[in-house]
C-alpha cells in the first residue's frame, strides 16, 4: 500500500468516515505489516497533536467568509469612452501622416530631381501602385503623389 | 413506519443541536449573553429556509452553514474577538507544548477553508458531509485538505526531530 493511501485511511478510519469493507482491508494489513502499524501510529500521533493545536488555538477557526463573493467589476479606465476614441483616431491618423511625411523627404532625398522624377514615372493602372506623401522642395508643402512599386523596384537595383 | 410520535424536524434538531451551537458560537466570540441570541437566530434562520423550500442534503451541515454565516455576520459588527472562556473547551492530554507550537504555527500557515475544515471537525465534531454542508464544499473536498493539512503538520513535527 502507497504511504499516502495508508495515510487517508488511517485518518479516516479515525473519524468514522471509513467503510466497513475498507475497514476491514486496513486491519487486514495492519495486521499482517509491522512497518504499516508504526507509520499508523505516526500518523494518529500527527493527528493528536494537530487536535490538540485546534482546541488550544481557536482562533485557528476564525477566518473571515471569503466564498460567493462577486468578482468586482472591472475599473473603468476612460471616464468617456468616446474621447478615448477620439483620442485614439487622432493617434492613428497623426501617426499615418507622420509616416508618409518621413518617407516622403528620405525618397525625395534620394531621388536626383525630386518631386519630378516621380511625377514623371507612367501612369500605368499597376495593382501594386500605392500612394506616398511628398516634400515639395519648391515650397508649395505636402504632396500626394502616386508611386509605381516596379519603379521603385528597378531603381533599388544597382 | 410510524411518524407519529416523532418530534418535527426543528424540534428534534434544536434538541439534538443547540447545544453544540451553543459551543461554537461560545468559541468564536467567547461566552458572552449573545451566543444564546446567535442560537436562537440559526434556528430561525433555519425555520425561514425550510419554510421557503430548501431541502438540505445535511440538516446539521445546513444549520452550522448557517451559525457560520451569523457568527461572520456578528463577528464582523464587533471590534474585537471577546477571548476565550477557557472553561468552555476541554483540551486533550497535551502531549508536548512546543509540538502543539509548532502544529500550531503550521496551521496558521494554511488557507482559510482548511483551517476552517480542522475546527468544524476536531472542536464541533462535524462529518465529512456536515462539514461539506456547512462550507458548500465537495466532500472530496473536505477529505483532502483533512488529509494535506495533517500531513502538513506531521512533516513539521517530523523536521522539528530531524532538522
Amino acid at each position: 500500500m502507497k504511504p499516502e493511501s495508508l495515510h487517508a485511511l488511517i485518518i479516516d478510519r479515525h473519524f468514522g468516515e471509513l467503510s466497513p469493507e475498507a475497514g476491514e482491508l486496513l486491519e487486514h494489513h495492519l495486521a499482517n505489516h509491522a512497518g504499516a502499524r508504526a507509520e499508523a501510529e505516526r500518523i494518529l500521533q500527527s493527528l493528536n497533536v494537530t487536535r490538540d493545536a485546534v482546541l488550544r488555538h481557536p482562533e485557528l477557526g476564525r477566518v473571515p467568509i471569503t466564498e460567493r463573493v462577486s468578482a468586482p467589476a472591472p475599473r473603468r479606465i476612460f471616464v468617456m469612452p468616446w474621447l478615448a476614441r477620439a483620442a485614439a483616431v487622432l493617434l492613428l491618423a497623426a501617426l499615418v501622416g507622420a509616416g508618409g511625411f518621413i518617407a516622403g523627404r528620405s525618397g525625395s532625398q534620394t531621388a536626383s530631381s525630386g518631386p519630378a522624377e516621380v511625377q514623371a514615372a507612367p501612369r500605368r493602372e499597376s495593382p501594386w501602385a500605392r500612394y506616398r506623401m511628398t516634400f515639395d522642395p519648391a515650397g508649395a508643402g505636402m504632396q500626394v503623389v502616386r508611386v509605381d512599386t516596379e519603379m521603385l523596384e528597378k531603381k533599388s537595383i544597382p | 413506519m410510524d411518524t407519529t410520535n416523532q418530534p418535527p424536524l426543528l424540534e428534534r434538531l434544536f434538541t439534538e443541536s443547540a447545544g453544540d451551537l451553543t459551543r461554537y458560537f461560545a468559541r468564536r466570540h467567547g461566552a458572552a449573553e449573545g451566543v444564546q441570541d446567535l442560537v436562537q437566530e440559526t434556528f430561525l434562520e433555519m425555520a425561514r429556509g425550510l419554510r421557503d423550500g430548501k431541502s438540505p442534503k445535511c440538516t446539521r451541515g445546513y444549520l452550522f452553514g448557517i451559525a457560520r454565516h451569523l457568527s461572520h455576520a456578528a463577528w464582523s459588527k464587533r471590534a474585537e474577538v471577546i477571548p476565550l472562556n477557557a472553561e468552555l473547551h476541554d483540551v486533550a492530554e497535551p502531549i508536548r507544548d512546543d509540538r502543539v507550537e509548532a502544529a500550531r504555527e503550521t496551521i496558521s500557515a494554511l488557507e482559510p477553508v482548511q483551517r476552517e475544515i480542522l475546527d468544524l471537525r476536531f472542536a464541533q465534531g462535524l462529518s465529512y458531509a456536515e462539514i461539506a454542508e456547512a462550507l458548500s464544499i465537495p466532500i472530496g473536498t473536505v477529505r483532502s485538505r483533512l488529509h494535506h493539512a495533517v500531513a502538513e503538520v506531521r512533516q513539521r513535527l517530523e523536521s522539528e526531530i530531524n532538522p
